[in-house]
């Protein structure tokens, strides 16, 4: 047992030597490495040649997932490309090219002497900032001897000028108890509800609210832009108005003084469950009443060029 | 009569003093990157355009999955619910360690119209690169906003979107009673609350959001 074991041990020390000999040679340059550089890389190609890409340009690269939608970072300046290509099935690499959008952009012989690697790993900067800010496409063709035997990889970058500014927060809370404060006091809230009262017994709500009894779901601030207006409320109808037409206040905003126009519309609704009401609170009235999404409608039509007819935005 | 123009006073007395960001229609605070956890992945607390505007911002983050949740996992299991209509391009922000920021996007998943022409649209997001978000504290990590479209394609306008504070409550309410994956309604604090409310340069948008994102744990 003893000399098998002794045998063992100075087989493994001689393995460790061979091996650190063989990188340092490697990353001395020797063999058929070109260059070395100290990424991960991905394999992108697996023909002829074996093609492999990293780096900081590689990492900056649009991703896509299963949908295609695209996972994007952002380069701004000429970033760094690692090509590691080996050979296969007796195919040597003699040439790295770099195109940009399909231009030439670098490229990189890797033959010394006549003799061509039949692995070669190079880092490239790829000028892709000087062609401006937006996508640009990279592709990564590897040429062997012959020409005829390629290997290539296509990605794409996004550059800008700069990167966008951000700001960091703290790690969220669980179960916060932060108590929370009506976004609307009372008198405003009280306010609004005399209006709505009273504009469906006479007045522009009466068609379409009438008196069903109705719950306040959710009532915050309308604004123009940095100027208040008034009130958003929506109501929840506490039983289902049906066949509902009547023609009720809508509104363009404007650069007037009270920031929006008036206008009326023609709605035509089979069922009303909820409803959403704006009301100019310094003018005490209802500037736009709109069946909210438990509602369906059948016609909502401007009676003027001023009326909204709703958003033509799709999400 | 002396009561309802003491009304009238304070409430103009509340309209004048509001302070407002000067543009329409936007987050009431400056959107930034959050973290689960101390060592967690950041992401923003809005999604919208790739970038970390507050003009661009379109909907707050308020539905997180943990445990063992990928967008690929989170998006086949919504589709038998229902979920089967697809929306538009949108993105979220965020960062994996000491890399540069990311744009995620997605078209999320919507449901069929219902009656009142009105689906719940959510859209998910993780890196691509992965699937998913690694938190050390909560696992596999995709986080996702929700909201409401009215009139989006289908049905007779007025079109609106928002209320995400429903389409959340929908959401955590059909994933429990037909996925059975545990929730819990309300449970982070994201600092990203939304108050009702809209504005007229863009009534079409409608805020609602209570800036604490349901929990899902996925098994």
């Amino acid at each position: 047992m003893r000399p098998s074991r002794r045998l063992l041990g100075a087989a493994a020390v001689l393995v460790v030597v061979v091996t650190a000999a063989v990188l340092a040679w490697r990353l001395a340059g020797g063999g058929d490495t070109a260059h070395d550089v100290v990424a991960r890389l991905d394999l992108v190609d697996d023909g002829p040649f074996a093609l492999r890409l990293g780096g900081a340009l590689w990492d900056s690269r649009t991703l896509r997932d299963r949908d295609g939608a695209p996972d994007v970072a952002y380069v701004t300046g000429d970033e760094p490309l690692a090509v590691d290509v080996t050979g296969r099935g007796g195919h040597r690499p003699a040439a790295v090219d770099l195109r940009v959008d399909g231009s030439s952009a670098a490229r990189r012989s890797l033959c010394a002497g006549g003799a061509c690697p039949r692995h070669a790993r190079i880092t490239v900067v790829a000028p892709v900032a000087e062609r401006g800010a937006g996508p640009h496409r990279v592709t990564v063709i590897a040429r062997g001897e012959t020409g005829s035997d390629t290997a290539r990889a296509r990605f794409d970058v996004t550059v800008v000028e700069r990167l966008p500014k951000v700001r960091e927060g703290e790690p969220v809370a669980r179960r916060a108890t932060r108590p929370t404060r009506p976004a609307i006091g009372a008198a405003e809230r009280q306010l609004t509800r005399s209006v709505i009262d009273r504009e469906r017994r006479s007045g522009v709500l009466r068609g379409v609210l009438g008196r069903t009894p109705y719950t306040v779901e959710a009532i915050g601030e309308l604004h123009r832009g940095a100027q208040r207006v008034g009130t958003t409320i929506l109501l929840s109808l506490a039983r289902a108005r049906t066949g509902v037409k009547s023609d009720v206040p809508g509104y363009q905003p404007d650069s007037g003084p009270a920031g929006y126009r008036l206008g009326v519309i023609s709605l035509a609704a089979p069922v009303v469950r909820d409803l959403l009401v704006d009301v100019d609170l310094a003018r005490r009235r209802v500037i736009a009443v709109e069946p909210g999404p438990g509602s369906r409608t059948s016609a909502w039509d401007s009676r003027d060029a001023s009326s909204p007819t709703g958003s033509h935005d799709a999400d | 009569m002396a009561a309802r123009a003491l009304v009238a006073v304070v409430a103009s007395v509340a309209i004048a003093s509001a302070s407002w960001p000067a543009a329409a229609d936007v987050p009431r605070g400056e959107p930034r990157l959050i973290r689960l956890s101390d060592r967690g992945p950041a992401f923003l607390a809005y999604d919208g355009t790739p970038d970390f505007t507050l003009a661009g911002r379109d909907w707050p983050v308020s539905l997180v999955f943990v445990g063992h949740a990928s967008v690929g996992k989170v998006k086949r299991a919504l589709r038998t619910l229902g979920f089967t209509r697809r929306g538009n391009l949108v993105y979220l922000g965020y960062r994996v360690g000491s890399q540069g920021p990311r744009f995620d996007s997605d078209r999320g998943l919507k449901t069929p119209c219902d009656s009142a022409g009105t689906d719940v649209h959510v859209r998910l997001y993780a890196p691509s690169a992965t699937d998913r978000f690694t938190d050390p504290q909560y696992g596999d990590v995709v986080v996702g906003t929700t909201h409401l479209d009215r009139a989006d394609v289908c049905g007779t306008p007025p079109t609106m979107f928002g209320f995400s504070e429903r389409a959340e409550d929908r959401i955590a309410s059909v994933v429990a009673a037909r996925l059975h994956w545990p929730v819990e309604r309300d449970e982070l604090d994201l600092g990203n609350a939304e108050p009702y409310r809209r504005d007229v340069a863009d009534s079409a948008h409608v805020w609602w959001s209570d800036g604490r994102a349901t929990l899902i744990t996925v098994p």
